[in-house]
């Protein structure tokens, strides 16, 4: 795409907190208690985007800013039996700084969920249209992360609109523009804007090439599972540990799973999208108490056949982009890395295709 | 302070049915004064009353909540009100822990010969909520 | 070096020999043990929990200074009842273990006599986020210096409850974590200025409920946070749902928390939900005179009463 462009560091973070911030949401990475999460850039201490930008992988993915843990639908008010309903869907102009490759890709990933031709949520795609991505290259991997196994860059502009790289050693920010939103909005910010040379352009791209990611090594590139896998014994014994806890799935970008709940208070209620996780023990469970997967083996089993064959048998793609964030906070070390392993010395000793 | 002075703070009282629900019976028969803003639901014991109610109530709307019982020794279930004097013991700290004013939360022991006492604790109550202004911490919202 | 600090071949030796016996000889039908998790590159060494059902899988079983996770809770996953035989288990207990497997026994999840203990004193587990400072590049480290801060305050390093031990009991150190520091540090603060601190927690809070999950002292068959009717929480993350979702955690697991730490060191968001237990912990104590604020060892205080209990409701 375009070429590597830098920008003065100060002007940026002057222009994303002013101008910018009067025109979109943005939504900055920051360290609280040790843990990095998205906030709304209100009133920033100077010095906050070098911050931001140095800062390791979210605890939990940037793109779930797009699919908030409560997303409201409607409103309603009234009753007992006359309600007036009131949509309550909305989206705003975003601007998120600081996402990583793995989350952006995710994003392509969840758009085959809501924004495919044949089934669209309106809603998340027009909070997809409205959304600047500026991605972070990734200096300092996390030991966790295997994102390169799952077919990520880490230096990689593609999945986003702009791409900030920063490297040490440049004079400014090294950034680039990877779409034509990207472009507009950066034009939009009026900064001074120097072209790097093709070679140092190439150099960077050298630089994050060889940051080593041991953990992709050992994951390889991963198959995908066939249906049959279903079947495998070894699910009731690799489940076993499991707490049902759901960390998995809240923390993993590529899950997608809510529940429509209502709530009221009163006369005024909310129906809000609320994530929910397919390892609770009551995700399935029907009114009558029927409950189809009762028990953890049919559990864990949904989630890694959903990610390892369900979604590569409807959207071609296995729904895992190496993040590593499931790798790193599982209480039990029962992760996707571990799975995989797991699974493929059970295929391997069964005969069965390798993944 | 002058608009404070206009506004009516919402306590809600959960009130046992032996004694102190008799005794806010008795305030009422009696005439005794007290502010009209309180709302007061009746329970079988202090020992029923789940501190998650009072979190509840400052959720629903409440400024101030007052827990009212038997005297101890009195329970009506003999030992009701001694659990939930332990159980409160914690629960007053606890909310004050989270941040919540100890002044919006009151646990007395009022018993139904008690109509004073009752009239009386809902008037300080009253004040004190109504000088700290609506209770805002806990409320929720849709 | 450092696998040097976390392992102890000798212990793990008698571990084996004597599952593979219970088991041999049916006094068990299962162990829950620990084994090493497949070791990934640049990743810390990790001890897992694991079922053994086969005498021949016993070399499987590991015990070193990462098996953190009480395992004590996998009990109530395994079918009781008629002729399973499933809770016939073994498994070994820790100082913290056997606190754990008490509350449940107290609360009748878990019989005495459906369990063999194998008793271990312990001197502690390691803090993974202070071993990875470390990890693999230090030659050399001390082993307080990457020991977790609840065995550090741990006063309960041998098992109370056991069928046998395999190893010496080890003296007990005075606990520190009962100075209560950061308790008195938010109960200095003024109500607006702890509401902030708690609100900023909170909300981080993504409900994944891991906290819950973890605690030997969360045991009910069903619990409240799933209960539709009373909705005492809905799945909407308003902050004063997550105050009253964190108000019922902490107040459930009052006089039944066992200090274990498990849900601070499971939740992802690095939430200091501990200092909710400690502040009961140390109410409990103040108020009711418990020796040990950490461990109920008979009814949870809030189970009983004392007529002389503190009067303030007059
Ligand atoms: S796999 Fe791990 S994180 Fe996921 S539900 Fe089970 S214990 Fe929790
Ligand atoms: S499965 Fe695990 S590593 Fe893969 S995207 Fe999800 S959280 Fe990340
Ligand atoms: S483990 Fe942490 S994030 Fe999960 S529910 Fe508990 S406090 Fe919230
Ligand atoms: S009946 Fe009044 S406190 Fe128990």
């Amino acid at each position: 795409m375009s070429a590597t462009i830098t920008v003065d560091l100060e002007e940026l973070e002057t222009q994303l907190a002013g101008d910018v911030s009067r025109r979109f949401d943005v939504y900055v990475p920051v360290d609280e208690n040790g843990a990095v999460v998205f906030r709304r850039l209100t009133t920033p201490a100077s010095g906050w985007l070098k911050r931001s930008v140095s800062l390791t992988r979210s605890v939990l993915p940037a793109n779930k800013l797009l699919t908030p843990q409560t997303d409201p639908v409607l409103r309603f008010q009234g009753g007992p039996t006359d309600y007036e309903v009131s949509d309550a869907a909305a989206s705003t102009d975003l601007v998120i700084l600081g996402v990583k490759p793995c989350d952006a890709r995710a994003l392509k990933l969840l758009d085959k969920v809501f924004a495919d031709e044949s089934d669209i949520d309106q809603v998340y795609v027009e909070r997809r249209q409205k959304t600047v991505l500026i991605g972070v290259a990734c200096e300092k991997p996390e030991p966790t992360c295997f994102c390169k196994a799952m077919g990520v860059s880490p230096w990689s502009s593609d999945d986003c609109d702009l791409m900030i790289y920063p490297m040490q050693g440049l004079e400014g920010l090294a950034l680039k523009c990877s779409s034509d939103k990207g472009q507009a909005f950066l034009a939009g910010m009026h900064l001074t804007i120097r072209e790097l040379p093709a070679e140092t352009s190439e150099e960077i791209e050298a630089h994050y090439r060889a940051i080593p990611q041991p953990l992709s090594e050992f994951v390889g590139h991963p198959e995908a599972l066939s249906l049959d896998s279903f079947e495998l014994p070894i699910w009731g014994r690799i489940s076993e540990r499991c707490l049902s806890c759901g960390l998995c799935t809240y923390l993993c970008p590529t899950c997608y799973c809510f529940a429509v709940v209502d709530k009221s208070l009163g006369e005024r209620g909310l129906r809000a999208r609320c994530w929910d996780s397919c390892m609770f023990p009551d995700f399935l469970k029907m009114a009558g108490g029927h409950n189809p997967r009762p028990t953890k083996k049919e559990r864990v089993r949904q989630r890694f056949m959903h990610k390892l064959c369900y979604t590569h048998e409807r959207y071609g793609q296995i729904f895992c982009v190496g993040c590593g964030r499931c790798v790193e906070k599982c209480p039990v070390g029962l992760h996707f890395v571990d799975v995989l392993s797991q699974l493929r010395r059970e295929l391997a000793g069964g005969g069965g295709d390798g993944l | 302070m002058s608009q404070h002075e206009q506004w009516q703070p919402l306590i809600v009282a959960f009130c046992c049915n032996w004694c102190s629900y008799a005794g806010a019976d008795l305030a009422g028969t009696s005439r005794l004064e007290y502010p009209p803003s309180i709302r007061i639901i009746r329970v079988p014991c202090s020992g029923r009353i789940n501190p998650q109610f009072v979190v509840r109530a400052f959720q629903r709307g409440a400024d101030g909540v007052l827990v009212a019982g038997c005297h101890p020794g009195d329970c009506h279930y003999s030992t009701g009100n001694f659990f939930a004097r332990r159980r409160f013991l914690l629960a007053t700290r606890f909310l004050e822990y989270l941040g919540i004013e100890p002044e919006r939360f009151e646990v007395r022991w009022i018993s139904g010969s008690e109509g004073q006492k009752f009239a009386d604790v809902v008037r300080e109550l009253t004040e004190r909520v109504r000088k700290l202004g609506p209770a805002w911490k806990l409320r929720d919202a849709v | 070096m450092i696998a040097a600090l976390l392992e102890d071949k000798h212990l793990e030796e008698l571990l084996r020999a004597r599952v593979r016996q219970l088991l041999e000889s049916g006094q068990i039908s299962l162990f829950l043990g620990y084994e090493r998790q497949e070791s990934l590159p640049g990743i810390l060494p990790s001890s897992v929990p694991c079922i053994i059902r086969d005498p021949s899988d016993v070399a499987r079983l590991v015990f070193d200074r990462v098996c953190h996770r009480s395992l004590v809770k996998y009990l109530l996953d395994l079918p009781t009842g008629g002729d399973s035989k499933e809770r016939r288990a073994g498994l070994v207990v820790r100082g913290c273990d056997s606190l754990a497997l008490q509350r449940l026994i107290q609360d009748h999840r878990v019989s005495r006599e459906e369990v063999y203990l194998l008793g271990i004193p312990c001197t502690g587990m390691v803090d993974k986020r202070k071993l990875s400072k470390v990890y693999p590049q230090s030659p050399s480290v001390s082993l307080e210096s990457i020991l977790d801060d609840t065995c550090l305050g741990c006063d309960t390093h041998n098992p109370v409850i056991y069928d046998e031990l395999l190893c010496e009991k080890v003296s007990e150190a005075p606990s520190s974590v009962v100075d209560f520091v950061q308790v008195r540090r938010l109960e200095a603060l003024s109500p607006d200025e702890r509401y902030k601190v708690w609100e900023a927690e909170f909300s981080r809070c993504i409900r994944c409920f891991a906290c819950r999950n973890v605690c030997p002292a969360c045991d009910c068959r069903q619990c409240t946070l799933e209960s539709n009717d009373p909705g005492w929480i809905t799945k909407h993350t308003s902050i004063s749902e997550q105050f009253m979702f964190h108000f019922i955690r902490a107040f459930h697991v009052a006089g039944r928390c066992v200090g274990c730490g498990e849900c601070e060191r499971v939740c992802p968001m690095g939430i200091n939900i501990g200092e909710l237990n400690r502040k009961f912990m140390k109410d409990i104590r103040e108020l009711f005179g418990r020796d040990n604020p950490k461990m109920p060892r008979d009814v949870e205080p809030l189970g009983k009463f004392n007529p002389d209990d503190p009067e303030e409701f007059l």
